[in-house]
């Protein structure tokens, strides 16, 4: 079965009074759980002239908006890219390349990265000297491993400098290192962000696709509106080695209706309606499938559908990283 | 207004003011034809969830409109049973709404007890309602001591937890000792990033929740009389405000010295220089001279 399972159509990014570009003006790096011959992701050079593109379509587009850049000047900011790591990089010299074209294009950069040891610290430290970030989130991982606690709390005061910080872990094990007591940290802005707890999905913030929208680059280089689909052919929007003109962001034809899914989400599907009836609505799951622990329900159904309407063997979620990994 | 001024006898500012639940509805259901707003809504206090029946009502109306995620700030009150609190937070996801932010520190700590915190958290966690904990900081209250006083489990429960200094603004600015404050950024910076277009419980419109919405010196409009639409119209085109956002409101003060007007007091963050600078006469006066354009209340009535 193909794509053309799905009747399709031309996105307009730029119509309307909210149009859908103010959705996809950030991107998200969703590199491999495990290295594959191709790498963790797309190669950094041949990303950042990616970026570039991307960011010219933004522009571009932006200027033929209902009222251009003059209505919907307020799309300019909080534009970035974000990378979450499942492993600390033997180096960060591809991460940093990436940063780099960020820089040059005036976009955020926002890394989230394991950090189990001293060494880890050590590296994600030094490669914040080196390249300024917007946010920066370090997970400690859920076997138990963590820097020392005194090496810990000095990064993190080095850190809070330099970018808003997030830390990820269990709570428990967050302030027997010591992080809470912290006087200079709590001296600045930061998150702390406990893992999920319970088998349960994730909960979601909100019915609507168009506040977790933004364009979704797969390790293989394959682009998606957001990270539920990635990995589903019929979801794609184009390639990075594509010319933007090929893409549905330059106005190829694509299955899903983008708009609808911004405003109202894909709504109830069979499976979300099985497990509903089975259990407290937001909290059931009946996929049993490893990549389910960190994403939403709504999620997991809608991702299930365009697998069944489109005749994929599988909808078997991309192994997804929760904030613990 | 959190502690920067309400209480259980209302605003320091303000006084008992409030908005009434046809109004809230009507502003709700206009607000996103303000084509900059971003579809989010917030609701906070004071404490909203004192009116939970009109809180209900607003959520289902966001939805309607089209608002994508809709929270509500509560300290929490209403969780001292964990079944009252179970209820409460299905009423709520029912309604529409798509997170909750608990807010507990110190200065929450007469009112509301860490079990009762542990307990919202733990039941928006059962209910599949993210929950963000929310903490302030000064340099005698570290995070720490908040964290401890809440279980374990209804920490890992939070889906954040975010923590930030709590600002020389309001009841804050007055009662807390200016050592007591942690410096919070750059005075020179501009907040163009940190807008929320704010209706306080007067029904007076402002760009921003974190201090200029306790002031009185500028009336841009009153959501009783117009629409937030043609409010937030004004306030875009405002040359002072975009001076402020786009410039930082540290822009102001060589203008106030150059009129004679003295701004010397330390400031630990923007949001607590721009505070003050519309707080004081003498500089209310002296920018009301500056912009003569602006909107700015007749002093009797910034006064009242």
């Amino acid at each position: 079965m193909t794509e053309s399972s799905y009747p399709s159509d031309v996105v307009s990014f730029v119509t309307g009074r909210r149009p859908l570009l103010g959705s996809f003006r950030s991107v998200v790096l969703v590199p491999a759980l495990t290295p594959s011959a191709a790498g963790l992701m797309p190669e950094s050079e041949r990303l950042g002239r990616w970026l570039a593109l991307w960011d010219r379509w933004f522009m571009d587009a932006l200027h033929h908006a209902h009222g251009g850049v003059a209505a919907h000047r307020h799309l300019l900011y909080d534009r970035a890219v974000a990378l979450k790591l499942p492993a600390m990089p033997v180096s960060m010299v591809a991460i940093e390349t990436v940063g780099e074209a960020c820089r040059a294009l005036a976009l955020g950069f926002e890394l989230s990265v394991p950090v189990a040891t001293d060494a880890d610290l050590e590296q994600v430290t030094a490669t914040a000297e080196r390249m300024p970030m917007q946010r920066l989130t370090l997970r400690l991982p859920a076997d138990g491993r963590a820097p020392s606690p005194d090496r810990w709390v000095t990064a993190l005061e080095a850190l809070c400098r330099r970018s808003v910080l997030e830390i990820a872990g269990p709570m428990a094990r967050v302030r027997e290192l010591g992080t809470s007591a912290s006087a200079t940290l709590a001296a600045t802005t930061h998150v702390y962000l406990p893992p999920a707890t319970s088998d349960a999905p994730p909960p979601v913030d909100g019915a609507g696709c168009g506040l977790r929208f933004a364009v979704h680059v797969a390790a293989d280089g394959w682009l998606y509106p957001c990270r539920g689909l990635v990995g589903l052919p019929p979801a794609r929007l184009g390639h990075v080695d594509d010319d933007i003109a090929d893409t549905v962001l330059g106005g190829r034809p694509y299955a899903l209706d983008l708009a609808r899914l911004a405003a109202a989400g894909p709504g109830r599907g069979p499976t979300e309606a099985t497990a509903r009836a089975g259990g407290e609505s937001g909290s059931s799951t009946t996929v049993v499938d490893p990549g389910r622990a960190a994403m939403p329900a709504v999620c997991l159904s809608h991702r299930s559908q365009v697998a069944a309407r489109s005749g994929t063997v599988s909808g078997r979620a991309p192994a997804a990283l929760d904030d613990s990994q | 207004m959190c502690y920067q001024s309400a209480g259980p006898r209302g605003s320091d500012t303000l006084g008992d003011a409030t908005l009434e639940r046809d109004v809230l509805l009507r502003v709700v259901a206009q607000a996103l034809d303000v084509p900059t707003l971003e579809p989010r809504l917030q609701l906070v206090g004071g404490e909203a969830l004192l009116r939970l029946d009109d809180c209900l009502a607003v959520v289902e109306t966001a939805a309607r409109a089209g608002f994508q995620s809709i929270s509500i700030a509560t300290n929490a009150f209403w969780a001292r049973r964990p079944k009252v609190a179970d209820a409460h937070c299905a009423r709520l996801a029912d309604a529409g709404l798509t997170s909750l932010e608990v807010s507990f520190d110190a200065w929450h700590l007469p009112w509301v007890e860490g079990e009762t915190v542990s307990n919202a958290l733990e039941a928006a966690s059962r209910r599949g309602l993210p929950v963000t904990l929310r903490v302030l900081t000064s340099r005698d209250h570290g995070v720490d001591d908040t964290l401890a006083r809440l279980r374990p489990a209804a920490l890992d429960a939070a889906t954040r937890i975010h923590c930030t200094t709590v600002a020389s603004t309001g009841r804050a600015g007055r009662e807390l000792a200016p050592g007591e404050f942690l410096a919070r950024g750059d005075l020179t910076a501009a907040c163009h990033r940190e807008l929320s277009l704010t209706v306080n419980p007067a029904g007076d419109v402002f760009p921003c929740c974190s201090g200029l919405d306790q002031t009185r010196a500028l009336g841009f409009g009153n959501v009783r009389e117009r629409s937030i639409v043609a409010i937030a119209a004004e306030m875009s085109a405002s040359p002072l405000l975009r001076r402020i956002v786009f410039e930082g409101v540290g822009s102001l003060v060589p203008l106030l010295e150059h009129a004679g007007v003295t701004v010397a007091d330390p400031h630990s963050s923007i949001c607590s220089l721009c505070w003050s600078l519309f707080s004081r006469d003498d500089c209310v006066t002296a920018l009301r001279a500056l912009f003569p354009e602006e909107p700015f209340r007749p002093p009797a009535a910034a006064g009242d």
